[in-house]
């Protein structure tokens, strides 16, 4: 399926002559994940379904999805902008919006509200003096509520950014991996 | 208990301990010497249904899919477990990727698709990595078909087939009338086989150790156990075992001083049972021809200190949250009535409340386009049945005195 013809098409993809700002920056990005990017282009066989996980990389590197960035890589995938825009909120893991620089996600689905999830989001609350759904003012930490990550069986569960994950976590214990990532900037 | 694990026997090891391990695919092989149609035959044998929740026979939508005119064809293999309570296949995609594989082997030579995607929900970044370091080296022993994995980004919806394929061309995660079904018409409009993880490894297994064992002692089958029970864990047992089985001996039952109250059998959107309807089997069919409680077989357990308003609540946000938009029953009935619920637990208005809930759980279940809303009405109609005096002890008195849990 990836035959020479689809691959052409999607350095196509990769190549445009940069104009403004937003568009450079965009070149630097691609310049920086090509092998990814080409990896990514070369599982579909057409440019559409790289959105997302290209949204991800864009996100991994910045932190967050500019919106401007969507519209750009929407033109080069050949998408209508308001219709990427459309995917990039619909998603929960991207974030359209600016968020901290370490997100923390706590658990709110059945299993773990049984097991005390509700307690850990006050004291996580009390120790970052935000509501859930902020982030703090120096913007380094934003605390959400999720939705079931997934690990009923270690409830309450604690995910923080995309990628790690903390089990059977206590009041005590939250404030603890505050502290953590707070002595880490 | 004498019976022999097939889809859990690794799952006691170490994520990084078979690192080093070349897996023979010897399953795969012996698959790819009878052809196709044999493969189908020993799949309709072996009985296999799905195992995402829907119970559909495996081997009916591989023929399907099969006899289905289109090229090139696709096989996925839905990993997006993200149903409240269901954990069993993340197990699988860390500590037994190898089987996973050879399954999706085995399933794309019978339905003869060259490409096959893993849909990982965005969450599980570690399985994800884990299998994105295998697939090199299974490719080495499958030279037939190629692996490819898809992250998703964190939508409920998208583990319904349709929204499935959806969120992999690129497009918001949205269910799509049905029919044409996804053997028909699919990924990018060509017949496409959508299978979940365990039911791909089962497959594998079937192949590697033989009909005659798969079938010994009862068909192998993962069940998962969570919230207020002793042993939170995965467990394999035979397929049909009693809930009450389930709950008491594999889960060591309730905390100490408490009773069982509700159980969930099937994760969150089957209907909760009381404690005195516990011995029935979990199954895809009842003894007496009607579906099947299991679901996903996710069971959670809600012991007498809970008010099943507030677990109401907390289900009923759950669903509210992860409704994708597309058809208004689902996306703002949903979110109605748990605002109804809370304004029964915070005593506003709540006679009015009540008869709200009664009036939409019905039309909801009617009017909605896909089996999210479905789910969610199930288990909600349920609790307000069956747990009628809890919702009116808030509405006529002043409430039932329980600590609420969120």
């Amino acid at each position: 399926m990836i035959d020479s013809k689809n691959y052409a098409e999607a350095r196509i993809c990769l190549q445009k002559v940069p104009e403004g700002p937003a568009e450079l920056e965009m070149q630097k990005f691609i310049n920086k994940r090509e092998e990814k990017i080409v990896t990514i282009l070369k599982m579909y066989p057409e440019p559409r379904p790289a959105l997302i996980p290209i949204l991800f990389e864009l996100q991994r590197d910045y932190g967050w999805i500019p919106p401007m960035m969507v519209k750009i890589v929407a033109e080069r995938l050949r998408i209508e902008p308001s219709e990427a825009y459309g995917v990039a909120t619909f998603y929960s893991l991207m974030k359209t919006k600016r968020a901290g620089k370490y997100v923390i996600m706590i658990c709110g689905t059945l299993s773990c509200e049984l097991k005390g999830s509700a307690e850990v989001i006050k004291a996580a609350e009390t120790a970052l003096d935000i509501k859930v759904g902020e982030t703090t003012k120096d913007g380094k930490i934003t605390l959400k509520r999720v939705e079931c990550l997934g690990y009923c069986d270690k409830a309450p569960v604690v995910q923080i950014d995309n990628s790690s994950y903390c089990e059977k976590v206590t009041p005590e214990d939250i404030v603890k991996i505050i502290k953590r990532l707070r002595n880490e900037f | 208990m004498n019976f022999e694990p097939l889809l859990s026997k690794l799952f006691s090891r170490g994520v990084t301990s078979f690192d080093h391990d070349f897996p023979d695919f010897f399953g795969y092989r012996y698959a790819t010497e009878m052809g196709p149609e044999k493969v189908i035959e020993v799949i309709r044998e072996a009985g296999l249904r799905g195992r995402g929740g829907a119970g559909f026979p495996t081997a009916v939508k591989w023929d399907y899919c099969r006899k289905a005119s289109g090229s090139p064809k696709y096989l996925v293999c839905n990993a997006d477990e993200s149903e409240p309570g269901t954990f069993k296949d993340v197990q699988i995609m860390m500590y037994d990727p190898h089987a996973l594989f050879e399954g999706i082997g085995i399933a794309a030579y019978a339905i003869g698709a060259r490409q096959a995607y893993i849909y990982v929900r965005g969450e599980f970044d570690l399985p994800a990595r884990i299998m994105e370091l295998r697939i090199p080296k299974a490719h080495i022993s499958m030279q037939q078909v190629q692996i490819f994995i898809h992250r998703g980004a964190g939508a409920y919806i998208c583990g319904e087939e349709t929204a499935l394929l959806d969120s992999i061309e690129g497009r918001r995660g949205e269910p799509r009338l049905k029919p044409p079904y996804p053997a028909e018409c699919g990924l990018w409009g060509k017949p496409t086989v959508i299978n979940n993880v365990e039911t791909l490894t089962s497959v594998s297994k079937i192949f590697r150790f033989g009909l005659d064992n798969w079938k010994a002692k009862g068909t192998p089958k993962l069940y998962c156990i969570s919230g207020d029970i002793i042993n939170s864990r995965v467990f394999e047992a035979p397929l049909g075992i009693k809930l009450r089985d389930i709950v008491y001996n594999y889960g060591g039952g309730p905390l100490p001083g408490r009773k069982v109250q509700a159980v969930f059998p099937g994760g969150s959107s089957t209907a909760p049972l009381r404690d005195d309807e516990l011995d029935i089997p979990m199954d895809f069919k009842m003894p007496d021809g009607k579906p099947g409680i299991i679901g996903s077989a996710g069971t959670i357990v809600v012991d007498d200190s809970r008010c099943m308003v507030d677990v109401a609540r907390n289900i009923m946000r759950f669903y509210a949250h992860e409704s994708c938009g597309k058809c208004t029953p689902c996306r703002d009935g949903n979110a109605l009535v748990h605002d109804a619920l809370n304004d029964i637990l915070e005593g506003r208005d709540a006679g009015y409340a009540m008869e709200y809930i009664e009036r939409m759980i019905p039309r909801i279940f009617t009017d909605c386009f896909c089996p999210l809303a479905k789910g969610a009405m199930n288990a909600l109609g349920a609790i307000f049945t069956k747990w009628r005096a809890d919702f009116e002890s808030h509405v006529f008195g002043s409430g039932c005195g329980r600590k609420r849990i969120g």
